[in-house]
């Protein structure tokens, strides 16, 4: 038998026995493990709900814009003039622009009643045009469908509702094809918009919002302007190529200095994209660092552990050379306590995340914290690097206590305290 | 009894350090023991007994001088020979016995025959043999926290003895233990010795070195008797002791661990040294 194998086997038939302490070992290193999982976890549950909370709101090179004031006079004209978006002006950034790829209008109409049956609350209102479906990703459950031209034309009293406010009305019964009391009119329901999370929204979550036909919208509250814009750019332009010309359609048709920037306001949500990937980058790095952290703190309390527990073992080492035990053995025994104690400690540590995450997931808490929190996803092979770091460690920690110990002259050892 | 040296000392000097501070332990002390001989070493406390036997046990190595054990000289080995050769050739006994606490009897009796290479099957069996032999088959299972003292020096016996050393390095074998089981134990080294191990006890007791065919004194790291008797100071010294307890022990806390039997009692007697007990006068106050 070799050295090191009598180093291994010491160390299996003494595992646990004497002054060993490995459940504090394997305490150690699971608790390290845990933490540095569980922070991963949450850290990438947290990235995806960012990434799909944008997604919902700037998946086609989006660009909301909304109309204010001028801030200078222009041609003969006061400051303070208030600008009003037309049919007119959608058309002829349609026309002007061929980089829009669509563009469709919004008017709201806030705290409208909505009632069936018993139910009564007030919402959100708005009315818009079909491919709104598409720009603005309203899309209809199955069994259900999103505003047409038709409901256009006729100016149907049709309704689509967002998933929550279909939930306080309806709660779980059936929706679509019921009718329902808009300021007293009755609507058909047409569609309920499929479970979506946004990061970034104007005027409220979609899913608490109700939308028509934007001309049975003016037959309802009357033929005033759009509150806003929608537009989409196609690919590769990007929005802010084409901003400049945005800005002098508008101006030259409502007749204000295409630099006063107060007139109309954009929104950008490719920018707000780069701006959140930066976001997501710097919760990475910051997650890195306090993960490293606490890998740093569960290697230092493990490496302190071992090297006590090497320590203690001073005398039984002296004894064990004195009888024979070449430096090897003790050196392997140690190393392999180290190497079987923090492995049994990560695969501890790496079930009792996978538990923890895989409760977390079952809650069932769905308020928007926790929608936000996202859905904590382990990874498996983050944790395998802790573990194998922190086996690494406790490697070091052991071997080299051990193998000072193993150069120690047998009498000094022996009379060890 | 063979006449080969199996251990040979020639002028061999060991000093510790501690800072810039130095203690020579042993003085060039030279040592010549044949292959199956009996041996029993005294001297005081801090005379270099200990340190003799660290020598001679492979766990030291001379500051200088020439050690050879079985014709190798030991100051060219490496760590790992220097450990074959106390695993193979050496058993030692030490007086708190060292065994380890949480293997059992017959697992502490494995220890040196697993270090010694040994598959599982046969060591089992030659420890439960060495446990045997020393009256301990029964007790092969229990911790040594579960044995008497007498025991677990029966048990670092059967230790010492499992690879059939050709010594047996015995320190104060007998000085943790009650007289009954310190015979026990000193009936078994006779055995060895008669059996051709040679034996190397390190003792105060007199009567312990008594049954062994030559004793060495040492005193102040050097050797300073080689005989086949105790040197006769200090059979006045236990004599002296036998016949008036309080007298000499009152003088040995306070003197005699430091300069010796014959310094004692030459405070004992007023300086003039003695030869025999009598007119030895009791100290009071």
């Amino acid at each position: 038998m070799s050295p090191w194998r009598q180093g291994l086997f010491l160390m299996w038939r003494f595992l646990g026995r004497g002054k060993s302490h490995p459940t504090a070992v394997v305490l150690a290193v699971g608790w390290g493990t845990l933490s540095m999982m569980i922070l991963l976890a949450f850290g990438e549950g947290l990235k995806q709900a960012f990434a799909e909370g944008r997604g919902a709101l700037t998946e086609a090179n989006l660009v909301v814009l909304w109309s204010g004031s001028t801030t200078k006079a222009w041609q003969g004209m006061k400051p303070g003039r208030a600008i009003r978006f037309w049919d007119e002006d959608l058309q002829a950034l349609k026309r002007s622009i061929p980089e829009i790829d669509e563009v469709a209008a919004e008017r709201s109409s806030w705290s409208t009643s909505l009632a069936w049956g018993r139910s009564a609350i007030t919402a959100r209102v708005n009315g818009v045009f079909p491919c709104y479906e598409r720009i603005r990703s309203h899309i209809p459950q199955p069994g259900g469908r999103f505003i047409n031209e038709e409901d256009m034309r006729l100016r149907r009293r049709v309704i689509f509702l967002g998933p929550e406010l279909k939930t306080r009305l309806f709660g779980d019964k059936e929706a679509v094809g019921q009718t329902i009391m808009v300021r007293g009119v009755p609507f058909s329901v047409i569609g309920i918009m499929i479970e979506k999370r946004q990061m970034g929204m104007y005027g409220g979550p979609d899913i608490a919002k109700a939308t028509i036909p934007i001309t049975t919208y003016a037959a309802m509250f009357g033929d005033n302007p759009y509150h806003n814009l929608v537009y989409t750019v196609k690919a590769p332009a990007r929005p802010a190529d084409i901003e400049t010309r945005v800005r002098e359609t508008l101006a030259a048709r409502q007749r204000f200095d295409p630099a006063d920037e107060g007139c109309v306001r954009f929104w950008d949500t490719v920018k707000m994209r780069e701006i959140s990937d930066k976001i997501v980058i710097g919760l990475q790095i910051f997650l890195g660092i306090v993960g490293g952290m606490t890998l740093l703190v569960a290697g230092v309390g493990l490496a302190n552990m071992l090297f006590v527990l090497v320590h203690r073992r001073t005398r039984e080492i002296g004894m064990q050379m004195a009888i024979g035990a070449k430096p090897t053995v003790v050196i392997a025994r140690t190393v392999g306590e180290s190497l079987i104690l923090a492995g049994i400690g990560g695969y501890v540590g790496i079930a009792l995340s996978w538990l923890i995450v895989e409760g977390v997931q079952r809650l069932p808490i769905q308020n928007e914290a926790m929608q936000f929190l996202g859905k904590p996803t382990l990874s498996i092979p983050l944790g395998v690097i802790t573990v194998l770091v922190l086996v690494g460690i406790g490697c070091l920690a052991g071997a080299l206590p051990a193998r000072r110990a193993s150069r120690l002259n047998p009498v000094e050892a022996l009379r060890h305290e | 009894m063979s006449e080969n040296p199996i251990i040979l000392m020639e002028r061999v000097t060991r000093v510790y350090k501690s800072g810039s501070v130095e203690t020579p332990a042993l003085r060039e002390v030279s040592i010549r023991l044949a292959a199956g001989e009996m041996a029993a070493i005294i001297g005081p406390s801090g005379s270099g007994k200990s340190t003799l036997m660290n020598l001679m046990g492979c766990l030291d190595v001379p500051t200088s001088g020439l050690y050879e054990f079985d014709g190798r000289e030991v100051g060219k080995l490496s760590s790992e020979e220097m450990a074959e050769l106390r695993n193979r050739s050496i058993g030692f006994v030490f007086q708190s016995f060292h065994l380890l606490p949480h293997a059992t009897a017959r697992e502490n009796v494995e220890m040196p025959l697993l270090f010694g290479g040994m598959a599982a099957k046969p060591r089992r069996e030659r420890a439960m043999e060495m446990l045997e032999r020393v009256g301990l088959a029964p007790r092969a299972h229990h911790l040594p926290t579960q044995l008497s003292g007498g025991e677990m020096q029966r048990v670092a016996v059967a230790r010492a003895l499992a690879n059939r050393p050709r010594v047996i390095l015995a320190d104060e074998p007998t000085g943790n233990l009650d007289s009954r089981s310190g015979r026990g134990i000193i009936e078994l080294f006779r055995e060895l010795w008669k059996e051709g191990v040679t034996v190397v006890l390190i003792t105060h007791d007199l009567g312990l070195a008594r049954v062994c065919p030559r004793i060495m004194k040492i005193q102040d790291g050097r050797i300073v008797h080689d005989g086949a008797d105790v040197p006769v100071e200090d059979e006045t010294v236990e004599e002296a002791i036998r016949s008036d307890p309080v007298a000499v022990t009152s003088v040995v806390d306070s003197e005699a661990r430091l300069s010796g039997w014959t310094k004692v009692l030459r405070s004992v007697r007023g300086g003039r040294g003695v030869r025999g007990t009598r007119g030895l006068e009791p100290v009071r106050g």
